[in-house]
């Protein structure tokens, strides 16, 4: 079995762009560093980009998206705005069919860490969430 | 908490079609993972029981995650030995 000796390339959906800087994109779980580096890694291994996946409400509210999976499957869900993704050099790419669903791609694996992780968020308790 | 997961994954992770993913070198026991195979998944932040709907050729596994807590689904985990 060839273990990704070659990178997918994912459907980017074409002009699909989050223009409003108060967007809301959410991510289940905190921002912490050990987790980003892993998550943005295995990324990296399928499909050849440093990145972690985001929701965006577009029109829903965080409690919609939060008692459904996959958010629902966490205690504390990370609450940040697209502007505050771009105003520290990450970029937001609309990936896959699900209109909601962009990765922030990092451009290098450090830096892009330590960016998403300086990024004003707030952390939500996710009351929908049992263990 | 990781001891115990079929695969590291994160549930966050979507690819194309809206499946959960991961891949079989982050599988605790690769050769058990097929299409049809319920697993646990997830990493220190989440943990879900998830069914594999395919493994790629490439070593990528796409899952469906049930959106009940672990405790609810955990007997749907079958445990078998090689």
């Amino acid at each position: 079995m060839g273990m990704f000796a070659a990178v997918k390339k994912r459907f980017v959906r074409p002009g699909d762009e989050l223009g409003d800087d108060e967007e809301i994109v959410l991510r289940g779980g905190r921002l912490a560093e050990t987790i980003v580096r892993a998550d943005a890694q295995r990324m990296h291994a399928v499909y050849g980009t440093f990145g972690i996946s985001v929701f965006a409400l577009r029109g829903a509210t965080i409690d919609e998206l939060a008692q459904q999976a996959p958010l629902v499957r966490f205690a504390e869900l990370t609450v940040v705005t697209a502007g505050a993704l771009r105003s520290v050099g990450v970029r937001l790419e609309p990936t896959g069919r699900n209109r909601r669903h962009f990765t922030v791609i990092f451009g290098d694996l450090d830096a892009g860490t330590e960016a998403l992780l300086s990024c004003r968020h707030q952390v939500w308790i996710n009351p929908y969430h049992e263990d | 908490m990781l001891d115990e997961l079929d695969v590291i994954a994160d549930l966050n992770a979507e690819d194309d079609d809206g499946l959960g993913w991961s891949t079989l070198s982050d599988a605790r026991a690769p050769e058990r993972v097929r299409p049809g195979v319920m697993l646990l998944a997830g990493n220190e932040s989440a943990k879900a029981v998830v069914r594999v709907v395919a493994v790629d050729d490439d070593g990528q596994i796409h899952f469906s995650i049930l959106p009940g807590s672990v405790a609810k689904n955990r007997h749907l985990l079958v445990r078998t030995t090689a």
